[in-house]
This record gives structure tokens, C-alpha cells and sequence, in this order.
């Protein structure tokens, strides 16, 4: 238990150093932490996993956890793909929303809440894992649009990603869906947790329609996406404030 | 005709509604997550049933649902006209833009013509599910509602192992069942998450913990979403043992809804790919979708 927390501590750590060196415009040493960190943070994903003394995936899909990771996932594809530095250097910026979710993450019980033989099925995987990814991705589409409209010029194609994060959300309910058709017999639930999923996914699905409205300046359309990471941490962060409380296994 | 079509499925109205649908929702979540007990037991019977005896005794906090209904009913017409509109536009211009514009361009429609279905369905679920639960034991002879009788011949609790900090806890049960159908005994099993169908009833295990004879429940104001404790019999006595339940599910919605979701995730993959990430298409489709759209 002790190792496993040291294992996120420094995880952490390195994040915030990879922030500090990217504030001095040490791209390249900011990349190298950032990458270390993220297989630190990958060890710690699948000790969580193993937390109960047998594998559990849901340790660790868990998105409090799982999120931070996505991010980082994303951020260091999109730096391994792009040729200009600057725009590297622009991309790596999304190291302190990541930054901000570990931190929750490392004052967040670290336990499993005991599976239920309902909840052990690849197609909550599936959805917890494509949940976060969307989660994640909406994120970083809402900084890096509030880094467009800070600078008054487009840099990280925000859009493509907001884009991406829809369709892994909707992949997410789909799969939901049949989880919850196996195991409770409907596909959707009246409850706090479906109805805050609708919730995020009509927003983004009435951001696709904006580019087809007349009259939405840029500006007004990056308002907007960056308004997304406000309903999606309302939705999502309830959620697991709430899960706080639960009975937990491992810490 | 063409003039109703166009203010009917004006795009701005789509936008609202979208928005004024995710606000309602995200005041009935409020609602929901407060008064957990009472939103759950909408699940599982039909919606106008649970509205007209337990939704009109508290209209304080269950006034949104309605207007959800509303507010989609609102959202159905006006993709319906928005996608007509779309589709009279593009098809006769099929031959010039060629097979593969043209299913790129027309998918949005057909995405929005599912989008529709969908809708349906999840009406058509709400206001036709029926749910029942019945209690049983091993070696029970049963009569269940549009099955007939049935034999539980068999029940097995899989535990998780007992070296682990989740011993004690059921991992899986499995119950074997016998009917009778017009003279030949026919076996099926039933697992968590693994239901049976049959005769058009889904059937699936629930179960609950029972102390005393009694079925240990938390007072309403503390239950939760999570279910944990029925599972867990690290004081498995004589006095206290699992209950287990047949959940029978009839919705006709769900046939529907199923392949629905399917089918939409891979148009809608396949038509945000052509756009957004395909380089021939992009900039000739965004170019399209504008003309077309506003």
C-alpha cells in the first residue's frame, strides 16, 4: 500500500516538475518528465488494479484515476506527432489541467469500491474507459480553446479534439447501454448518473450544430467549448464526490 | 410546404432545444440524486403509470418530467423537418456529386433519421416496460407471468478467493432452470449479466441480503446507488443468506434501442472521420454541409 502511494506521489511530482520546466520554456526536459511521469502514473493504474489481491479492471477505470491518464496520453501523442515547436510547446500546456486533476486524484481514497458481480463485465470497461477518454478529451479541448481565445490566435485544433471526445462519449453510452440492459434489464435508468450523462452529451452534440448557425462568431464558439469543461466537471465531479463516501477496499 | 419544412427545422430552434433538453436534465439529476429512492422506483413500470399515482403526489420535485417530454417531443419534429429539408436538397444533386459525397453528405440525415428512432424507442420503453420480481429458492417450483412454470433445479454462488480482501463477497451466481414447453423440459441458466430470453421475457437474477427472514433494506434516505452490502456475507449464518430474485422484463422499446445505438456509433464514426480527418474530403465537405445546411 505504501509503495503504491509512493508510486503516485512521484508520478505527481514529476507533472509538476514537467509544468515548471515547460514555464521556463524547457520544452524538451517539460516532454521527458512528463513522459516519465505518465509510466509512473501507468504503474499505479495497474497496481490499483491488482489492489484486492486479485485483478480487478475496475480499479483501475475508475475515472477519478483514469482521466488524468487519458489526458496525458493525449497530450504526449499530439507532441509526438506535431513537427513545429511552438506548436509543441503549445500543446504541452495541457500538463497543468492534468496537473490539477492528479492532484484531486492523490488526495482521493485510493480503494476499489467493491465490485458487485453486476459491475464485472467488458462492457463497463468499455464504458469507463471510454467515458474518461471523452471526459478527457473535452477537457483539453475546453484549455486549449481558452488558450486560442487568450492569445487571440488558433494554435491546437481544438475542435478535431472536442470532436474525438463526442465519439468516444457516445461510444461510452452505447456500451453503457448494454451494460446496464445486462445487468438491470433497461437500458437507461432514471437516475443522477444517466441523466448527467444526457446531460454532457447534449451539450456536445448542440456544439456540432453551432458551425452550421449563422451568426456565432469564433470567438462566441470557443466560449462555448470552454464552457464544456464547466458542465462536465458539474457532472462528473458530483459524481465522485459522492463516491467518496462509499465503502472502499485498500485504502 | 417547402417554407413550413424550413421554420419548422430551422437549425437555431435544434440548438435550443439540445440545450433547453441538457438544462432540464441537469435540474432532474439534482432532483434525482437527492431523492434517490423515490426517481429509482420509476424504473421497470410504465412511466404514465409511475407519473399519474407516485409523480403527481410530489410535483415539486418531479415537474421537469414532463417538460423533458415536451421539450423532446419539440426536438423529434423539428429533426424531422430539419432532416426532410436536407434530404429534398441533396438527392436530386446525387448524380453530380458522385456515390461517395453523396453518402457522406446524406449521412447526417440518416444519423438524424436514427437520432429519431431512438427517440421512439426510448418513448415507446418508457411507457410499455413492465418489470416483476419474484422471489425463489433452490428446488422451487414457480409460476412466472408469460413463461409458465419452471423448476429452479440448481444454484451455485461463486465466491472471490478466500486469499483476497474481497473473500466473503459473491462474484457470480448461476441458477439452472427447467421448463416445460408443450411436453419437453427445456434447461436454461441464468447469471449475473447474463440473462435469459424466453418467450420474449428477459429474464435475469437480482438478489438481496436476508437477515432473520427478512430482507435487510437501508432507509430511503440512505440508499445509494451502490449495492455492495447484498453481496458481501463475511457473516454468513444461518440467520443470514442471500435472497435471490428472477427480474422478468418485457419492453418492446428495447429492440429497437439496441441495434439503434450500433448502428448510429458506426455512421457517425464513418462521417466525422470523412470530415474531420480525411484530407480529400475535408475542406469539400464542410464546403457542402454549409451550402446545404444554412
Amino acid at each position: 500500500m505504501k509503495e503504491f502511494i509512493t508510486i503516485i506521489n512521484a508520478a505527481v511530482l514529476l507533472y509538476a516538475a514537467a509544468s515548471f520546466f515547460l514555464i521556463l520554456k524547457k520544452t524538451k526536459t517539460a516532454f521527458i518528465l512528463l513522459v516519465t511521469g505518465f509510466i509512473l502514473y501507468s504503474f499505479f493504474l495497474i497496481s490499483r488494479g491488482w489492489i484486492t489481491g486479485v485483478f480487478i479492471p475496475n480499479g483501475m477505470t475508475e475515472g477519478v484515476f483514469f482521466m488524468p491518464w487519458s489526458m496525458t496520453l493525449l497530450i504526449i501523442g499530439l507532441s509526438v506527432v506535431s513537427s513545429d515547436s511552438d506548436f509543441r510547446r503549445e500543446i504541452l500546456t495541457g500538463i497543468i489541467p492534468v496537473l490539477c486533476f492528479s492532484i484531486f486524484a492523490l488526495f482521493y481514497p485510493k480503494g476499489i469500491i467493491p465490485p458487485t458481480p453486476n459491475k464485472m463485465t467488458i462492457w463497463a470497461y468499455i464504458f469507463f474507459i471510454t467515458e474518461a477518454s471523452g471526459h478527457a478529451c473535452f477537457y483539453l479541448g475546453s484549455w486549449y480553446a481558452a488558450s486560442s481565445a487568450f492569445r487571440k490566435k488558433r494554435t491546437v485544433d481544438f475542435h478535431k479534439i472536442l470532436v474525438w471526445g463526442f465519439i468516444l462519449f457516445s461510444v461510452s453510452q452505447v456500451s453503457g447501454a448494454v451494460w446496464a440492459f445486462l445487468g438491470w434489464g433497461s437500458p437507461f435508468r432514471w437516475g443522477t448518473r444517466h441523466l448527467q450523462s444526457a446531460v454532457i452529451w447534449c451539450y456536445y452534440a448542440a456544439y456540432l450544430h453551432i458551425r452550421f448557425l449563422k451568426g456565432w462568431s469564433d470567438l462566441r464558439k470557443t466560449v462555448y467549448a470552454v464552457a464544456g469543461s464547466i458542465v462536465v466537471g458539474f457532472c462528473s465531479f458530483g459524481s465522485y464526490l459522492h463516491e467518496m463516501n462509499f465503502p472502499r477496499i485498500g485504502g | 410546404m417547402k417554407r413550413l419544412l424550413e421554420i419548422t427545422g430551422d437549425l437555431r430552434y435544434a440548438f435550443r432545444l439540445i440545450l433547453a433538453s441538457a438544462v432540464i436534465m441537469a435540474i432532474g439529476s439534482i432532483y434525482a440524486s437527492i431523492h434517490y429512492s423515490f426517481f429509482n422506483s420509476m424504473n421497470g413500470v410504465p412511466l404514465i403509470d409511475w407519473y399519474m399515482t407516485k409523480g403527481v403526489e410530489k410535483l415539486s420535485i418531479t415537474w421537469w418530467i414532463p417538460l423533458l417530454f415536451f421539450s423532446f417531443s419539440l426536438l423529434g419534429i423539428n429533426t424531422f423537418a430539419c432532416t426532410l429539408n436536407r434530404i429534398m436538397s441533396l438527392v436530386p444533386r446525387r448524380k453530380n456529386l458522385g456515390t461517395k459525397r453523396f453518402s457522406v453528405l446524406i449521412s447526417p440525415s440518416v444519423i438524424h433519421i436514427l437520432f429519431l428512432g431512438m427517440l421512439a424507442g426510448h418513448f415507446l420503453s418508457f411507457t410499455a416496460v413492465t418489470q416483476e420480481k419474484i422471489p425463489f429458492s433452490e428446488g422451487d417450483n414457480i409460476y412466472l407471468n408469460g413463461i409458465g412454470d419452471v423448476k429452479v433445479t440448481a444454484l451455485r454462488n461463486e465466491f472471490f478467493p478466500e486469499s483476497s480482501m474481497l473473500s466473503r463477497r459473491i462474484k457470480q451466481t448461476t441458477v439452472s432452470i427447467s421448463i416445460n414447453d408443450n411436453g419437453t423440459d427445456i434447461t436454461k441458466n441464468i447469471s449475473f449479466l447474463e440473462p435469459a430470453v424466453i418467450k420474449g421475457t428477459i429474464v435475469q437474477l437480482d438478489m438481496e441480503k436476508k437477515k432473520d427472514n427478512r430482507i435487510e433494506k437501508p432507509s430511503p434516505a440512505d440508499e445509494t446507488c451502490n449495492k455492495e452490502k447484498k453481496f458481501h456475507y463475511a457473516d454468513t449464518t444461518a440467520q443470514v443468506n442471500p435472497q435471490l430474485y428472477f427480474l422478468l422484463t418485457r419492453d418492446p422499446g428495447l429492440f429497437i434501442l439496441l441495434p439503434g445505438f450500433f448502428i448510429v456509433i458506426i455512421i457517425m464514426g464513418w462521417y466525422f472521420y470523412q470530415t474531420n480527418f480525411s484530407k480529400n474530403n475535408k475542406d469539400f465537405m464542410e464546403n457542402e454541409n454549409e451550402i446545404i445546411t444554412v
